[in-house]
């Protein structure tokens, strides 16, 4: 069985320092890391690996230093791995993005399964998963928060609103895992090993070949501002408990606000 | 050249539109006046009667019918129909479990862009400009789509729901769509009602008591259920109490947790970080308890009293009990 999971690096969000007066971000010095959901895709992929054979792949997109999350994922266990760049695909939108890791999917797979993170911790649309399995005509099972490994394919349970809905796909499919859905194993002293030895193979567009159409962005990012403030509201006096609630019970009142 | 139409996508529950499709109704409503378009309701339902009604009544010029059973595989491929054959502006769909689904496939089908958890949308001359929070909601991003199709989706709770205009009618549009059968690949097999969800369901919760850093501890959060319990309500918490590991995940309000708009809102212990506040600023009634005066909840707070919780807590749940008798 050939496996895929797709990998982001992303800047550790909390490092981000934002200029107040000029609503300007300040990236430098800001770590970067995987993305955490991302650590469980990995899982969930070396996971059906181990129970039907077969080797799993990693593929990120981004700068040099996001190879660094792919020898993260081979010292666990992953075993290929290819880097997406150009210059072509800078600033590409979740649609652009989806092409992309498409056309990558087409000229390194075909995979029986494609899994990934849920959602990313700097862009946070969780568009890729359900686009890229449209474009890849096959399953789409999203926000996995327990998987179940059936014959043909993968079942899985996702939170929605009040319960869990059960949703079904067989192979080739594409899964997207929440934190929830395992425990990612830790790395092995072997693992370690090949983590150094692991060749990544660079793909630009000259291989990739997508015509400048398909990785067009429709969505610009055109600039960053601060939220509105809000208004201001009435405060009521704290010093005497027992009056300041029953001066509140009376104002919700007025409003039945219960 | 497509014309100014916006469109909303109906997600039913039971029949019923879910909140989050009246709010984005109002919305296109609001938007199409601005704009000289039409506001649209696509529902796809075998039973679309009660929530073509709703449609209507919370703005909608027109409502589009495709009597089938929803799904987000078979939705997007109809969806995708149904912009090829009227050309729509605007496609707005709730960012709902589904909805996510839906508006991620529309889109690669469509090959349109699209602006996804966004919290608001302008319409101008040159484009459309949608803004979304960013960096855990410190900041907002604006971001511009010029050509349409496009597609936007929202949380529940970003716009308020006025009330609707009863009786309010409109145009009727009924289109049969084959879905052929390979675009089905994807199956759900059901749903399970689970207690714990339900208790974090918020989302539809119409009042909210919500426990930040001040609540101290896990047990701290026992009187603010106690207080929940007497309202009717449930209970939320800032991202603060979260990452304590006091209440879980689910229960996390605020842009990068879930958005809520409740007729009331008491917030204990909370100070109020924008990714908080923007989560809540819909709710009808906010009510703010903090020992704090500086805290920047009481700028967005109706009332606010600077009191520690721990008194106002169970003050407020006597007297509620009381009234309640």
């Amino acid at each position: 069985m050939k496996i895929l999971v797709l990998l982001k690096e992303v800047p550790v969000v909390s490092e981000i320092r934002i200029n107040r007066q000029y609503f300007t971000i300040d990236r430098s010095g800001v770590g970067k890391m995987m993305n955490p959901a991302d650590r469980h895709a990995i899982e969930a992929a070396l996971k059906l690996a181990d129970t039907r054979g077969g080797e799993v792949t990693a593929i990120t997109m981004g700068p040099e230093s996001s190879e660094s999350i792919l020898r993260e994922a081979a010292s666990l266990g992953v075993k290929a791995a290819y880097r997406l760049t150009d210059k072509a695909f800078a600033g590409a939108d979740t649609l652009a993005t989806a092409t992309i890791l498409k056309a990558a999917i087409d000229a390194t797979g075909p995979y029986d399964a494609v899994f990934c993170g849920a959602s990313s911790i700097d862009g946070v649309t969780g568009q890729i998963p359900a686009k890229l399995g449209t474009m890849l005509g096959c399953g789409i099972l999203t926000n996995a928060c327990k998987i179940e490994i059936t014959d043909a394919g993968l079942t899985i349970d996702r939170k929605a609103g009040t319960g869990y809905e059960k949703l079904t796909a067989s192979f080739p499919l594409v899964c997207s895992v929440t934190e929830d859905a395992n425990t990612p194993r830790k790395p092995s002293i072997k693992g370690r090993t090949m983590s150094k030895r692991l060749v990544i193979e660079v793909l630009d567009n000259e291989k990739l070949q997508i015509p400048a159409e398909g990785i067009k962005s429709p969505s610009k990012v055109i600039g960053l501002f601060p939220p509105p403030a809000l208004e201001k509201g009435q405060m009521i006096p704290g010093e005497d408990p027992e009056a300041a609630v029953a001066e509140l019970v009376e104002l919700l009142q007025e409003q039945a606000a219960f | 050249m497509s014309n100014q139409n916006i469109w909303v996508f109906f997600e039913l529950s039971d029949g019923r539109p879910k909140r989050v499709c009246l709010e984005m109704m109002q919305k296109a409503k609001a938007l199409a006046e601005g704009s000289s378009g039409k506001a649209a309701a696509v529902i796809i339902d075998p039973e679309p009667e009660e929530a073509c009604k709703a449609a209507f009544e919370n703005g909608a010029d027109q409502v589009l019918i495709v009597r089938q059973k929803f799904f987000f595989e078979s939705a997007a491929y109809i969806l995708e129909k149904l912009a090829g054959k009227y050309e729509p502006k605007i496609v707005m769909i709730g960012a709902t479990t589904e909805g996510r689904d839906l508006a991620a496939s529309a889109s690669a089908r469509l090959h349109c862009g699209i602006a996804s958890e966004c919290t608001d949308v302008v319409i101008t001359g040159s484009g459309v400009f949608w803004i979304r929070p960013s960096y855990d909601g410190r900041l907002n991003t604006n971001i511009g789509i010029e050509e349409a199709p496009m597609i936007g989706t929202f949380k529940p709770g970003i716009f308020k729901l006025e009330e609707p205009a009863a009786g309010r009618s409109g145009e009727t549009v009924e289109e049969a769509i084959e879905v052929p059968a390979g675009i089905l690949l994807t199956q759900l097999l059901g749903f399970t009602p689970d207690d714990e969800l339900t208790k974090a369901n918020i989302e539809d919760a119409e009042i909210i008591v919500a426990g930040g850093r001040g609540v101290g501890s896990k047990e701290g959060f026992g009187q603010l259920y106690e207080l929940a319990a007497a309202l009717g309500g449930s209970v939320g918490a800032s991202r603060a109490a979260v990452d304590e590991g006091w209440i879980g995940k689910d229960y996390q309000i605020g842009i990068t947790g879930k958005t809520v708009a409740p007729r009331l809102y008491i917030g204990f212990g909370i100070s109020g970080a924008l990714p908080h506040v923007n989560g809540i600023k819909e709710s009808d009634i906010i009510v703010a308890v903090n020992t704090d005066p500086n805290a920047p909840i009481f700028g967005v707070a109706n009332y606010g009293i600077v009191a520690d919780l721990n008194v106002i807590c169970p003050a407020l749940t006597k007297k509620v009990k009381e009234m309640k008798g």
